[in-house]
């Protein structure tokens, strides 16, 4: 198995190596043979990458100790999908899952049919190999997967308990999934301007890539989410992490590229703007990697032991430097023949709004995220930004967006009078207000508050009737029933009412996030054992404690009944649970969760006596978050479902000139 | 240095031999170079797009997010551009159809030099 697991990676790197020149080679002499030599390599490099896979799954599932990884990140009673998953615990498996991926995609756009015999191909594919080269020669000489110990140990170090949660088998792999996906637009951009096509081909071409690139990240920073919030035990499941961040940031960006595209596609214009924020979120995702592997910041992400950090910067810089190089050379061919904003009333307007937002916060981000390195450059003390920070400069910059996504789908294209937009904006607002009134009427008197459920109310109303007028000027055409029309009105404009339900997803989330930021309670006591702890209309009795027995592990639990406004809801058990192979216990805690809100109870501490410290949050509005999510995936899959309507984009051109 | 098991070495020069084959093969085989996309197909596409745009013009101007002068001139605007393109359209089809009326009575001249060749009894 050594000889075969490692030849994978060696002869992997000697084919990214072979396919990247003889590529390079046969563009530059025009010799399809080459290329075509170069893409049957990156097949064979997808099959080195699988093999890399399995072999890793194999030893980790069957306990080889013998081998470094395993032992590190296993344990022989670890049940096998945690033994498995351990694949992307530590730095090599994970990058090697990342390459993986990188060639599962590059192969699946060399292959693809839609591209066939396109001179884009071969350039996509040295681009995409070049990527391959980096992650090979790390998973050749830096972080190698196959290493043997001196030494067999008898057992292996276990894997971070935080870690075996369902959240976390899939969290990395959708992250991964969309970083790796950032790499193909990023490619066909690159692609398309070496090529001289100033046209937005590569757009059309990578509009589904981009869409599930961002679903990925979405997803991989939700479950990231739903993971600390039920295993970190603190009751919240965001804390502006540089890690987190880390993440957040390409999907910032990625979301501004995936709106500034379609104004490209229909007025020819933001050509530079688009590439430019191609590049950035590609570099995103790579500076992100740095941070998770080069310990410079502190962070609850496991990485950080390794010099791996230095290898990604230096390759982002090369990724940046030539990426910027391209557009730079080409900045002219780019400028040319681009189309204006005819009207400041537009939707091209407002999604240009919603850009800078999106780009802005990135930036806040990015800022808040290096700031203790700048600082520490500069004036030699580490500063840490935490949460306070992020939160005041955040909120009043998403809430804009989400201003403007409320007020977007309102407006036209090309041109929209304010006449038109005040007549659309009248009823929403209106009830806008009175939702905000009724809010400070029933008791609400945070002022962010007030105005994010204000405007989040204002976004549903602008959706809904978007819905609503949408079907009513099809029926006025096509006499259709409600139903049937609502359902083709649809599916002929999936990207648009994806992206509405998209919308919709980022509406539901946002209320989550303002409820549970806002109005949660939270109480910390000690009670003897039959005693009572209140909070809001919650009344919990605790009724036991007791210990048990899982494996290696010792379980603490507590029986906790739980009532609200006199009625019993049931017994739940928080628990303490201690590892035999690692120092560190986790809480295990006990939700129980309605649409309005979560009640989250932690045992933290007990005495010998029989009492217990209990952490008792109400949470309100926490489910809005995942389903929210749940939207989101929703309206991006029906946003990318093939079909054989929305294919061609209208075009709007510029003004008539009478006179020149 | 770790045992090497002969199964080891066996799927080892099988992953080789796999490699080895999918990046020669395609060096023994005849193929074309890159086939570029025809240029003919834009006018068609820019129509398309035009038509799509004027729907969608419509679609708006329903949901009365356009003013009802801002409709009739942004209509009128495409639909000359429209008319534009199907007037190319025409007089690329009527090139082609020169083209192919002229292909036919060169074919029938030779046919006739041929006969009248044989005729003539010069045929080599």
């Amino acid at each position: 198995m050594y000889l075969f697991s490692n030849a994978t990676i060696y002869l992997g790197l000697a084919l990214a190596v072979f396919s990247l020149l003889i590529i390079t080679l046969g563009i530059s002499t025009k010799n399809q043979k080459m290329v075509n030599s170069g893409k049957g390599g990156m097949l064979a490099l997808l099959i080195c990458a699988s093999m890399a896979m399995l072999s890793l799954f194999y030893l980790l599932g069957t306990s080889q100790f013998q081998y470094e990884y395993v032992t590190d990140y296993t344990s022989s009673e670890l049940p096998l999908i945690y033994k498995l998953t351990a694949l992307w615990a530590g730095n090599a498996g994970s990058l090697l899952l990342w390459t993986f991926f990188l060639t599962l995609y590059a192969v699946m756009i060399a292959f693809s049919r839609k591209m066939k015999g396109n001179p884009m191909i071969p350039y996509i594919s040295a681009i995409l190999m070049a990527n391959a080269v980096f992650f090979f020669i790390i998973l050749a000489f830096v972080a190698k997967p196959f290493v043997l110990l001196d030494t067999i140990p008898a057992e292996g170090k276990g894997l971070n308990p935080m870690l075996q949660n369902p959240g976390m088998i899939i969290h990395p792999v959708t992250l991964y999934l969309g970083y790796v996906g950032l790499a193909v637009p990023f490619a066909f951009a690159m692609a398309a301007l070496i090529l001289k096509n100033a046209d937005d081909f590569w757009i059309k071409m990578t509009r589904r890539w981009t869409i599930v690139a961002w679903l990925f990240l979405s997803l991989g920073n939700i479950f990231g989410g739903q993971w600390a919030y039920v295993e970190l035990g603190w009751g919240g499941y965001w804390a502006w992490d540089p890690v987190e961040n880390a993440s957040f940031m390409p999907w910032l960006t990625a979301t501004a590229f995936l709106h500034s595209v379609m104004i490209q596609e229909r007025k020819n214009m933001l050509k530079v703007w688009n590439i430019s924020l191609i590049i950035v979120s590609y570099a995103l995702t790579l500076f992100g990697t740095f941070l998770v592997r080069s310990g410079v910041l502190t962070s609850v992400h496991a990485f950080s032991n390794s010099n791996l950090g230095l290898y990604f910067l230096i390759f982002m810089a090369i990724a940046v430097i030539g990426g910027l190089y391209v557009l730079m050379s080409r900045y002219n061919l780019l400028k040319r023949s681009a189309g204006e904003f005819q009207s400041l009333v537009s939707k091209e307007s407002s999604f240009l709004v919603n850009n800078l937002l999106l780009v802005g916060a990135a930036f806040a981000v990015f800022w808040g995220t290096i700031f203790p390195l700048v600082s520490e450059a500069v004036r030699g003390t580490k500063v840490t930004v935490g949460l306070p920070f992020f939160n005041k400069v955040e909120a009043p910059i998403l809430l804009s967006m989400m201003f403007v996504m409320a007020v977007c789908p309102m407006l036209a294209w090309q041109k929209s009078t304010v006449k038109n937009l005040r007549k659309n904006f009248l009823i929403p607002a209106i009830l806008a207000v009175i939702a905000m009134a009724l809010m400070i009427a029933l008791g609400m008197h945070k002022a962010w508050a007030v105005i994010g459920y204000g405007i989040i109310s204002l976004l549903l109303v602008t959706h809904f009737l978007e819905f609503y007028r949408g079907v009513k000027a099809r029926r006025k055409m096509t006499k259709e029933r409600p139903l049937v029309a609502l359902y083709r009105l649809m599916i002929r404009n999936r990207r648009r009412y994806g992206g509405y339900l998209v919308h919709l997803g980022i509406a539901f989330i946002a209320m989550g996030i303002i409820g549970s930021q806002n109005y949660d309670v939270e109480t910390m006591k000690t009670v003897p054992l039959g005693g009572s702890i209140e909070l809001g209309d919650y009344r919990l009795n605790y009724e036991r404690l007791d210990q048990k027995k899982e494996g290696i592990n010792d379980i603490v639990y507590a029986d906790v009944t739980v009532f609200k406004n006199g009625e019993k809801l049931g017994t739940y058990q928080p628990e303490k649970v201690f590892y035999g192979n690692w120092d560190q216990p986790s809480s295990e805690v006990a939700i129980i969760s309605s649409v309005k809100e979560d009640l989250y109870i932690v045992l933290s501490a007990w005495e010998d006596d029989g009492k217990a410290t209990f952490v008792v949050k109400i949470n309100p509005m926490m489910n809005w978050l995942w389903i929210g999510s749940f939207m989101i995936v929703i309206g991006a899959l029906f946003a990318i479902w093939n079909g054989k309507y929305g294919n061609v984009t209208p075009r709007y051109t510029g003004v008539r000139k009478e006179v020149a | 240095m770790p045992d090497i098991s002969i199964v080891s070495i066996i799927f080892t020069a099988a992953l080789v031999l796999v490699c080895l084959f999918l990046i020669l093969s395609p060096m023994f085989k005849w193929d074309t170079y890159f086939h570029f996309r025809p240029g003919s197909q834009d006018l068609s596409a820019t129509k398309e797009s035009l038509l799509t745009t004027l729907n969608e013009l419509e679609f708006e101007y329903k949901m009365d997010k356009i003013s009802h002068t801002d409709y009739k001139n942004l209509k009128k605007q495409y639909e000359v551009e429209i008319a534009n393109i199907l007037q190319e359209e025409e007089q690329l089809q009527t090139v082609s159809i020169d083209q192919e009326l002229m292909d036919e009575v060169e074919k029938e001249i030779e046919e006739q030099m041929k006969s009248y060749r044989k005729q003539k009894g010069d045929v080599k």
